[in-house]
């Protein structure tokens, strides 16, 4: 009771001290489970408009070319006469908000059904909210372009209070939408999840999507359980189309975004290590402060073992506070977090709508239990060190800091092995990622473990300097190296991580605008939405003659092999960037290349190569005469892999080929992008309109780019994906800010008597402030020195090991020396603007101050 | 089911009332606010004045064959109803009876071109019923489906729905459906001329000019065919049963509105074993009394019309049957008088149950009849249909 008490004076007597542990904590807390939650969410929401848009179906039919002729649906009811299956065309549709135009466009998921067929499906509640309600119903089938939106979004929009509601599109030249109604699914989670989910008759998304005569896919209800259905119901699908389960198509988008999310986790991962030190900072500092408290509480009587528990007890439960407080903080930082990633899932893979954190109760137990676990941790050796050292000795100052310098080699060999095993795991053949992260986490502890005697060396140094207070700074911090040390640790790794993270971004970005640079080569892409006829093609350029030199075409489309797996396949009338584009590898020169493809050979991207490599498929030790047997519609065909080509527009991968042999095997002759050759001497901005005007006259749904346009919009989108991450990095920063702080006041507490004397020795209070900045600049300075190898190798470690193994990227390092420049200040930045605090207080110690300082011990 | 008012109800249901995406079975259908909404707009509808731009049956036209067999598209509703008993041919004394009726209905009498193949005006929908006499069963199920996409269409030559179909063979029609239990394939052939109904084919539903349709019969149909029981477990599937029989035609298209004081009517298609065909049909209205547009045709063995109106005919009901699955009451005997042609018949259904619980629930049956002639006993079979006895708006429980 009586050692409680003493301790409850102890916080109250150092409030600011209690609170930084206290919010330390929580801080790690919340950076550890706002990108796990952000994650989960994102996927979770994901999953719920999966399964929202796809019903009850337990079977679906697909195409391996993403177009199933309608035609099969009626032969498979009329003829066939299946009841249970339903057609529904899908695609995504960008539209400004009506009551915002000025608002980005907002992606939205077309859902195109038959109502006739839908009863079992889908469990959505449909009513139209126009005056006459049969009518509006019937607009659904007879009007072009109407739809019905989700409840929430028809109250927001007021639809059924006014009389039209018209939705615009992104492209000013189609023709709005129309909202004749609202739909509400039976559940609330639905009605969460089918958000962005616009529905309409299965006519109307045909011909908004530009697909008539296709089906994205038919579902299918079977009796579950019963093979024989199965295979009846697969013995009626003509070549070319293939019953599946729903999930595997789920399964495929979130694959997709599975390399984004890992690249998250590894920033969650160097969050949570760098949150779990700073608890480490914090509750180490905190007990060994108390250490001449606890002495004086030995002499009273008080049992090492009782001390021991009782230091345990109230640290953990301070930690278990700062955790529960994490986890809130954790949610709103969530709730940005999961914003930005919402926002790159939605550029980059599919229209999903999350405005809700998912609270899994997992991820928040175990972000409580990792804060308060790394607070009993953090307390364990100094409370045992606190606890069994006999009150005498404590009184020796010294003393503690002579078992830390003793502890220095012991402390440096385990960092050693720790970076030894690390660099192990990385170079372990394995191609997980799990190694991968073990191998970061390993490198990177061991290098903080290194930090101490580093610290000892350096400050060593300074101390040799010619200025009397940088030698006393440095003097101090070596003879305070339990703390010091880990306030410097803190911070380094922080930077570090901030280097890291900011050399690999710059280092991708860097490759991607390089790699644009060489594959761009025409002067407009024309991309459409949906397959185009091939005599497009032919009609613009003959519509242009003096404004178009040369129109290449190109088929681009989703691919599933039932052995590869999915991926991109690419055909191209012609190579526009053969003469820039960079080889991993290549089986004959450049200008050999083309005739190849001609022949019938394929090239691959670095993404599908390493991909295939994992699963045996492909060796890209030995590429030369390799081949790949791809399941086509009209059979099995063999192609030989001519090259192996850089790319970072798909982490699925892509095959070109083309786009002769592509007809011949696919029996597909529509294209989906075009890249048209200007004329000499025409500039783009003087051709776009004539473009543009013979594009709507094709009567197509596209986007036109020039290059430097595309370029642009590609780099735009990749600064959006690692927006996140900037925020992050940012998170980080404060973290370790924290950390210095705390580490300078309580240094600066714990030196009142010290400064009082240099006070009375003749040091001037501008000096003794300076004394104090100054030791927050060698911290900061050290810190900053020692996270640039260890950002560098983190950096190193991000681009050729993680990245590589998820996405299949082979990124080339690139190093801004000003990114390390601006690492290094950052250290001293935040140490000083720390050590401000108490500098101040020290120039403003007055003489009662310093007696009182003094009469302290 | 013959009447406009009943199919427009049908559509509300299908359409208005959240057939869509399986509404029926949500459990927000029984918000009362919704319910009642939705009432209302029933009642709205089914008094709102028909679309302009459909065409009307406003005078007698001529029919030509086999163009008539083919949809009249510019017309809001159309139909192909068979009706017909039939014995197993092995065995006379085993009795049974079938409904097969195709619907179309114009959603609107017009709409924008389209590029889509599945964009359609039209909807069809069919009832298919069964009564298995022998056993005492009844099956009914129902298809519904957008004229397009090749799921459903009608020509000259054939009319169909999904796997439901009428089509034109060189004698007459082949006629085939089925489902979870049965499979039925018939052929009709015709031993009559097409009897064409009211005036010339032109039959007013109300006092009201336009209120009308174009109406014309087969009432005598040879019928030969098959009926295949589908196994109701793994056991060996049955063989085919073959069947013969006679049955009806009726053939029907217009554009009109129901009134709103009519309720319901009672439907007779009586096959006289004189060779002679009986036609009635009485619109009840709310306050218990006949329409006076209530009509029906003689028709003799020679194919020669005479037309009855509602006063050359009573209809009175003798016994009532309750169906246990909705609580509806049905008269389930009648005795029909045509005085003028001294014919007193009693109509007894072959069996009670034929009750169709589809998304619009009625009573359609094989029926017998046994009475008098002027001096001379007179049997014959027929169908009989009967509507509007439960709530205008009741559905069947689920």
């Amino acid at each position: 009771m009586i050692l409680m008490r003493t301790s409850w004076h102890y916080y109250r007597q150092h409030r600011l001290q209690t609170l930084l542990l206290i919010f330390g904590i929580a801080l790690g807390v919340a950076l550890m489970i706002s990108v796990d939650l952000a994650n989960h969410s994102a996927r979770r929401a994901f999953q719920l408009s999966a399964e929202g848009l796809t019903g009850k179906a337990n079977y679906q039919v697909v195409s391996s070319n993403d177009q199933l002729p309608e035609s099969l649906y009626t032969q498979l009811r009329v003829v066939h006469r299946q009841r249970q299956i339903a057609p529904v065309v899908e695609g995504r549709l960008r539209l400004k908000d009506p009551l915002n135009p000025e608002a980005p466009a907002q992606q939205w998921t077309l859902l195109g059904v038959d109502p006739f067929a839908e009863a079992p499906f889908r469990d959505l509640l449909l009513s139209a909210d126009s005056a006459n309600q049969t009518l509006a119903d019937v607009s659904l089938l007879t009007t072009p372009g109407t739809v019905l939106l989700p409840a929430a979004e028809a109250e927001r929009l007021g639809v059924g209070r006014s009389p039209e509601v018209l939705l615009p599109r992104l492209n000013a030249q189609e023709p709005p939408l129309r909202a004749i109604g609202r739909f509400a699914p039976a559940s609330d989670l639905n009605a969460e999840a089918l958000r962005r989910v616009l529905l309409t008759d299965i006519a109307t998304a045909q011909e908004l999507l530009h697909q008539e005569g296709h089906l994205s896919r038919i579902d299918v209800l079977l009796p579950e359980g019963d093979a024989e259905a199965v295979a009846r119901f697969s013995a009626l699908l003509p070549a070319g189309a293939q019953l599946q389960r729903p999930s595997a198509r789920t399964e495929t988008l979130l694959q997709m975004s599975r390399a984004f999310e890992i690249n998250l986790s590894a920033l969650s991962l160097l969050a949570l290590l760098v949150g779990v030190f700073l608890i480490y900072n914090t509750v180490a500092f905190s007990v060994v402060q108390r250490r001449q408290h606890f002495a004086i509480l030995r002499s009273l009587g008080a049992t090492p073992g009782q001390l021991q528990g009782q230091i345990l007890g109230e640290v953990t439960a301070l930690g278990l506070l700062g955790a529960v407080l994490g986890v809130g903080l954790g949610i709103v930082l969530g709730q940005q977090v999961l914003k930005g990633v919402t926002q790159v899932i939605n550029d980059m893979y599919y229209a999903v709508e999350v405005r809700q954190l998912q609270l899994a109760w997992p991820l928040l137990f175990k972000g409580v239990m990792a804060g308060a676990a790394a607070a009993f941790a953090a307390a364990w050796l100094p409370a045992r060190e606190a606890s069994r050292t006999p009150p005498v000795q404590v009184f020796q100052r010294t003393h503690l800091e002579d078992r830390v310098r003793a502890l220095l080699p012991q402390v440096s060999g385990a960092a050693l092995l720790l970076f030894a095993v690390g660099v192990g795991l990385l170079q372990w053949p394995s191609t997980g990622l799990v190694t991968a992260f073990a191998g970061l986490a390993g490198v990177v502890l061991g290098a903080a473990l290194l930090v101490p005697l580093s610290l000892w060396g350096l400050l060593g140094a300074i101390a040799r300097s010619p200025g009397l207070l940088w030698r006393l700074a440095a003097r101090n911090l070596q003879r305070a190296l339990s703390r010091s040390a880990l306030a410097t640790t803190a911070l380094m790794l922080s930077v570090s991580v901030i280097i890291g993270v900011s050399v690999m971004v710059g280092s991708f970005r860097q490759s991607v605008d390089l790699w644009l640079a060489q594959i761009l080569a025409a002067d407009f892409y024309v991309r459409t939405e949906r397959p185009m006829a091939a005599a497009a093609a032919a009609r613009l350029q003959g519509a242009l003659p003096e404004v178009l030199a040369a129109v290449h075409s190109s088929r681009e489309l989703r691919f599933k092999d039932p052995q590869l797996g999915v991926f991109n396949v690419l055909a191209v009338s012609h190579d526009t960037a053969g003469q820039t584009r960079q080889y991993l590898w290549q089986a004959a020169p450049r200008e050999q290349l083309w005739p190849q493809l001609e022949a019938g050979g394929v090239l691959i991207s670095e993404p599908l190569a390493r991909r295939l490599q994992r699963t045996g498929q492909f060796n890209l030790d030995a590429p030369a005469g390799q081949t790949l047997t791809l399941q086509t519609p009209t059979g099995a065909q063999t192609f030989v892999v001519q090259g192996i080509f850089y790319d970072y527009s798909s982490e699925l991968g892509t095959l070109m080929l083309q786009r002769d042999i592509y007809v011949k095997y696919w029996q597909d002759p529509r294209l989906t992008g075009l890249a048209l050759n200007l004329q000499a001497g025409l500039a783009a901005e003087t051709a776009r309109p004539a473009i543009e005007a013979a594009l709507n006259r094709e009567g197509l749904s596209y986007t036109l780019q020039a290059n430097g346009e595309l370029r642009r919009a590609a780099l735009a989108v990749f600064d959006r994906t690692f927006a996140v991450t900037d925020a992050l990095r940012v998170l980080t920063l404060m973290v370790a800010f924290l950390g210095v702080l705390s580490t300078i006041l309580a240094l600066h507490l714990e030196r009142r008597r010290e400064n009082a004397l240099l006070r009375i020795l003749g040091l001037t209070p501008a000096q003794n402030a300076r004394l104090g900045l100054y030791e927050a600049a060698c911290m900061g300075g050290i810190a900053g020195l020692l996270a640039l190898p260890v950002g560098l190798l983190m950096s190193w470690v991000l681009i050729a090991v993680i990245n590589l193994r998820a996405f299949g990227w082979s990124l080339t390092l690139f190093l801004q020396p000003t990114v390390l420049l601006e690492a290094w200040a950052l250290a001293v930045g935040s140490a000083l603007l720390a050590g401000l605090w108490p500098a101040w207080q020290s120039w403003r110690q007055r003489s009662q101050a310093l007696a009182g300082g003094l009469r302290q011990t | 089911m013959r009447y406009q008012g009943a199919v427009l109800k049908i559509l509300l249901r299908t359409l208005g009332v959240g057939l869509l995406l399986c509404g029926a079975c949500s459990p927000r259908t029984s918000d009362p606010s919704v319910d009642a909404q939705q009432g209302q707009s029933v009642a709205e509808a089914m008094s709102a004045p028909a679309d302009q731009g459909f065409a009307r049956a406003l005078a007698p036209r001529a029919f030509v064959f086999p163009q008539d067999d083919g949809p009249h598209l510019d017309f809001q509703t159309e139909w192909w109803y068979y009706t017909g008993n039939l014995q197993d041919a092995q065995n006379p004394q085993q009795n049974y009876g079938y409904q097969l009726t195709i619907f179309r209905r114009a959603l609107q009498s017009d709409m924008p071109e389209r590029t889509s193949d599945w964009a359609s005006r039209q909807v069809y929908f069919a009832h298919f019923a069964f009564s298995d006499i022998p056993r005492q069963r009844f099956f009914a199920s129902q298809r519904l489906s957008r004229g397009a996409a090749g799921l459903a269409g009608a020509s000259p030559q054939r009319v169909w729905i999904e796997d439901w179909q009428i089509q034109r063979t060189a004698e007459g029609f082949r006629l085939q459906a089925e489902d979870d239990a049965l499979r039925l394939d018939l052929t009709v052939q015709s031993q009559k001329p097409e009897v064409l109904q009211g005036q010339q084919g032109l039959s007013p539903k109300s006092s009201q000019p336009g209120n009308a349709s174009y109406y014309y019969s087969r009432t005598r149909l040879d019928t030969r065919g098959t009926l295949t029981w589908k196994s109701e477990s793994n056991a060996a599937p049955t063989l085919p049963l073959a069947l013969t029989g006679l049955s009806w035609l009726d053939r029907e298209w217009s554009t009109s509105a129901l009134a709103p004081e009519q309720v319901g009517w009672d439907w007779f298609s009586l096959q006289l074993d004189d060779q002679r065909e009986l036609m009635l049909y009485q619109l009840r209205r709310q306050d218990g009394t006949v329409d006076p547009v209530s009509s029906g045709t003689l028709i003799a063995a020679d194919g020669r019309t005479t037309p009855l109106q509602a006063t050359d005919f009573r209809i009175v009901p003798l016994e009532y049957w309750t169906s246990p699955q909705t609580g509806i009451r049905y008269p389930s005997q009648w005795r029909l008088k045509v005085p003028a042609q001294q014919l007193d018949l009693t109509v007894t259904p072959r069996q009670a149950d034929q009750e169709l619980r589809l998304d619009f629930t009625y009573w359609e049956g094989a029926v017998t009849l046994k009475g008098q002639a002027g001096k001379q006993p007179l049997t014959g079979q027929g169908y009989v249909e009967l509507t509007g006895y439960g709530d205008r708006t009741q559905r069947a429980p689920r």
